[in-house]
Order: structure tokens, then sequence, then C-alpha cells
């Protein structure tokens, strides 16, 4: 070996060497980590679990978008998302929106409670001759004899996405839990959901629209613009910053002026239901979260034609039956059902 | 096509979802490099490997933190690095890296392996504090303005020590050139 002076930058060089920078592992590592990973995600309490898979879907569905890379980005875009950022009360009453309409539609339509049970999710039967039988079926003439469930079948058959989302077999065995089914047990919950005063207020797109409003959640999750809400004095609190920017929010005043939201906001029933652990552990499970989240079911829900529908026992069938999920999502298939369709439109 | 780095986001995305299994891909992909890291902050072998799975682990726990706009492998090894930077501050350690332990180089030559085991040597015998500076510069490729942030140093300090370092590297090696010849 020759004498050799290193100079300073040689050594710079020799330390950005890759064989300098890398060792092997022990092998037992990896089963390690993945040992204790487990063990922590069994740890994560239902309220942590549902916070990560909120954020996991929302992460997913940034790549499913085709934005490609999310990097590129200074943060989070996440769509429905101010409420991310807040505690525990601010999540509740940021989904608040969705979780009434998702609990006033079962608790009005008793779905899925008592579940339409498993049988007619399994086999799913992709043939033609099993959606000529569902065709033939009783469930599908009494459908046919039903004008809105006419007009909504024609709705959601021109909607791929809902389709999609009703096929999915999991789905009412994804909502029909029986922590959801707990949560929806609290007392004088289905008196304050199940009027009509309150299916109207939530029907009304203004209300809707104001409930999904970062502001308005915010006013929301303010406890004395609340308190002063539900008790008509608003004026009150008129200076409080929350109720000062939650005003600019369209369809602020329709949920304050609202009747029914604001006894719902003044009944203990209604809190103690955002905040019961059974709700919270439903919120907690990543499949319900990831069901109620799925934008074509969520739209669909704010139309009262489907909250119906899915209150429908002939529809519940429909969805219950094997053929006609499948149908759904073929394309062969639902040239089927929209033709059985229109000629029904025609007959009747 | 997603991109690797998107591969990432997307087990994180799974993770977060429930699917633990999807953090496995993540743990193949980074540990080598992590290890290697604690390995060389820490000193040892045994105290590198629980760095190596308390990093991992840390990193499950906060995925919900984790912003997609940074490269997961970044972020995770900055938690890495932090563990390894406690774990020496908690213990004081003083006492020199045991060079047995390491495992050996890819070798693609014998002289650059013989090369890449002096440099190791090298480091070894500076002093924790050189050491640490050069691990993060070189080995965690942290920029003056990081690494100062990391060990709580004046940039100018981080340079200085670093300067030193690789002096001290290089008298070493050229030490051991003419010692060798």
């Amino acid at each position: 070996m020759t004498e050799h002076e290193y100079q300073d930058t040689e050594i710079e060089s020799l330390l950005g060497k890759r064989q300098m920078r890398e060792v092997e592992p022990p092998a037992e590592l990896e089963a390690a980590i993945m040992k204790e990973v487990v063990g922590a995600e069994r740890r994560f309490s239902a309220w942590r679990r549902w916070q990560r898979a909120r954020r996991g879907t929302i992460l997913a569905g940034q790549l499913a978008a085709g934005t490609n890379s999310p990097r590129g980005r200074t943060q989070w875009e996440p769509a429905r998302a101010g409420l991310l950022w807040g505690g525990k009360g601010a999540v509740l009453v940021g989904i608040s929106a969705l979780a009434v309409v998702v609990i006033a539609t079962f608790a009005i339509t008793g779905f899925p409670p008592g579940s339409r049970g498993t049988e007619g999710m399994i086999g799913r039967s992709k043939n033609a001759d099993g959606l000529q039988q569902f065709l033939d079926s009783d469930t599908w003439d009494r459908l046919m004899k039903n004008k809105p469930m006419q007009a909504e079948l024609r709705t959601i058959f021109s909607d791929q996405r809902l389709m999609s989302a009703l096929a999915d077999p999991e789905l009412s065995a994804r909502l029909a839990t029986h922590d959801l089914a707990s949560a929806l047990a609290t007392p004088g919950l289905s008196t304050v959901l199940g009027s009509a005063d309150f299916e109207a207020a939530l029907a009304n797109p203004q209300i809707h629209t104001a409930l999904g409003d970062a502001r308005v959640q915010a006013a929301l999750r303010n406890p004395n613009v609340r308190s002063a809400t539900a008790s008509g004095t608003l004026n009150s609190v008129k200076s409080d910053p929350d109720l000062v920017a939650a005003q600019r929010a369209p369809g602020f005043q329709a949920v304050v002026n609202n009747p029914a939201l604001t006894k719902a906001f003044a009944t203990p029933a209604f809190a103690t239901a955002l905040g019961h652990p059974a709700f919270e552990a439903a919120l907690g499970n990543a499949e319900f979260v990831a069901a109620v989240e799925n934008p074509a079911f969520e739209a669909a829900l704010a139309r009262p034609a489907f909250r119906n529908a899915l209150g429908d026992a002939n529809f519940q069938a429909a969805l219950a039956n094997g053929s006609f999920r499948a149908a759904l999502t073929d394309t062969t298939l639902q040239s089927r059902l929209r033709a059985a369709l229109a000629s029904a439109m025609n007959q009747h | 096509m997603l991109e690797p780095d998107d591969e990432d986001v997307q087990c994180v995305a799974r993770c977060l979802r429930g699917d633990t299994s999807a953090f496995e891909p993540l743990v193949l992909k980074h540990q080598r490099v992590l290890f290697s890291v604690a390995l060389r902050l820490v000193g040892n072998y045994e105290d590198a490997r629980d760095v190596t799975q308390n990093a991992f682990i840390r990193a499950f726990e906060r995925l919900d933190t984790f912003d997609p706009a940074r490269k997961f492998f970044s972020w995770i090894y900055r938690i890495a690095v932090n563990e390894s930077l406690n774990l020496r501050r908690g213990r004081r350690v003083q006492e020199p890296l045991e060079p047995t332990l390491e495992a050996p180089a890819q070798r693609d030559g014998v002289e650059a392996a013989e090369l890449s085991e002096r440099v190791r040597e090298a480091i070894v015998a500076l002093t924790p504090e050189q050491r640490e500076v050069v691990v993060l510069k070189y080995f965690a490729e942290m920029s003056y303005e990081e690494i100062s942030d990391a060990l709580g140093l004046p940039e100018k300090t981080v340079k200085s020590r670093l300067f030193t370092a690789r002096q001290q590297l290089g008298a070493r090696l050229t030490m051991h050139a003419a010692n060798a010849s």
C-alpha cells in the first residue's frame, strides 16, 4: 500500500459513499417491529382509531384522485376538514352534519339496526339468470308499482358511484354495527330525530351546507353559542368572535332559526348521542367511517327520496339480493336493469 | 403508476385505516438505513436495534401526524435520529463504538472494502461529539441548520466540529496508510 495523505474533500467523498452508510440490521428486527405495531394498533382507543381512519381516508382519496404525489402541497387539503385540527369535541360537532343525517336516516327508517341479515350479502351471483329471477320477483314488481321509488331508482341507476357504493356487500354490514345500534338506542334520541320537523330541517339544502361550514362548526363548538342558540338568546353573545364569523357563512341563519335544530341542540339526548361511547366506538370503526364517507352515499343520504328508499322494505330486499347488487356494477346487467325500469315505468 | 414515495404514502393511508400489514413494506424498505444511522449514533448493536424498533413504533403511533408534503423516509429518519440522540443523552454515552459489532460492508473490491473499514475505524476513534456531527451530516444527510437544531448548538460550532472531525479522520487514515506501507 502506498502512503497517501487524505485531503478534506476526499474525506467528504469517502463519508458520502453508500457502503459507508448501511449496515445489515438484525434478522429478527422486522418481525419484532411488526409484533409491536399490531399491539399498538390494538391499544388505540376507539376515538384514536377514528381520527387515524379519517386521516387515512383523506390521504387515500388524495392519491386516488389522480393528484399523484401529495408532495408539493403545503399542507393537508382535507375536503371537509377544518374539523381535523380541533379536539375531540370539534370533530364530533364537525361531523355532526354527516352524523345527524346518518343517525336520522337510521332512526327514521329503522335501517340498519335489526339488520337485514347477512345471508343476502353472501354469494354475489353476477349471472344474468340471477338478475332475471330478481326482475321476475314480487320484490321488483312491488318496487315498480311505487312511483316515487321508480324515480329514485332512475336517479340511482344514473349514478355510477352510488351504484358501486350500494353494490358493496359490506356496506350494510359496516353500517349495522352493534356499537351504532347501541348509540342509536340512546334514550330520547329517536324522539328528537324522528320528528318530521327534524327530517325537514336536514332536507333543507341551506342547513346542510351551513352545517358543513367550518365557521358554523366553530360556533357550534362554542358552548356559549350553542347554549344561546338552544335558548333563543343568541343576541346575548352577539359579540362572540365565533358567532361573528359564523354569521358570514351561508345558511347560518337557517340553522339558528330552525326550531327543530335548536330543539335538538337543547336536547340532552342529542348531545349524549354524539358523545355516546358506543357512537364514538362506531366512529372508531374504520370501515364505518369509510362507508359513511363514501361521497356518493353521503350525497344520496342528503336526498329525502333516497332516505325514504332506504326505509322501504322492498328496496332493502333488493339490496339484500346478490344478483341485484351484482347488476349495479356490471355494465351489461346495468343495461338490463335500466331497460326493465324503463319498461315498468311505461307500463305503470 | 405510483411513484415510489407515493407507495409509501399509500401504505401510510392503509395503516391509518387499520391495516397494520401495510406497515411491513415500510419497515422492509427503510430499516437498513435507519439501523445504520442508529448504530453509528448510539454505539452498539443492541441499542441500535432498540432505537430502530422504537423509531418505527413511534412513527406508527404518530402516523396521523405525518404530513404527506414530506417524504415518509425523511420523516421517520428524523424520528430515528431523535431517538438515538435521546438515548445518548439519557445514558450519557461516552464509551467508544465497538467496531467488531458492525457488519461488513458490501464488498465491491478488496481495496474499497479495506478503505471502508479503515474509515469506519477512524470514525469510531472520534470523540462522541465529533462522531455525532459526522453521522448526522454524512449518514443522516442533515443540513447544518438541522444539525444545529437537533443538537442545540450554534451552526458555526457544528461546522467547526465537522471540520475538526474530518481533520482527525484524514490524519488517522494517513497514519494508517503510512503504517501499512
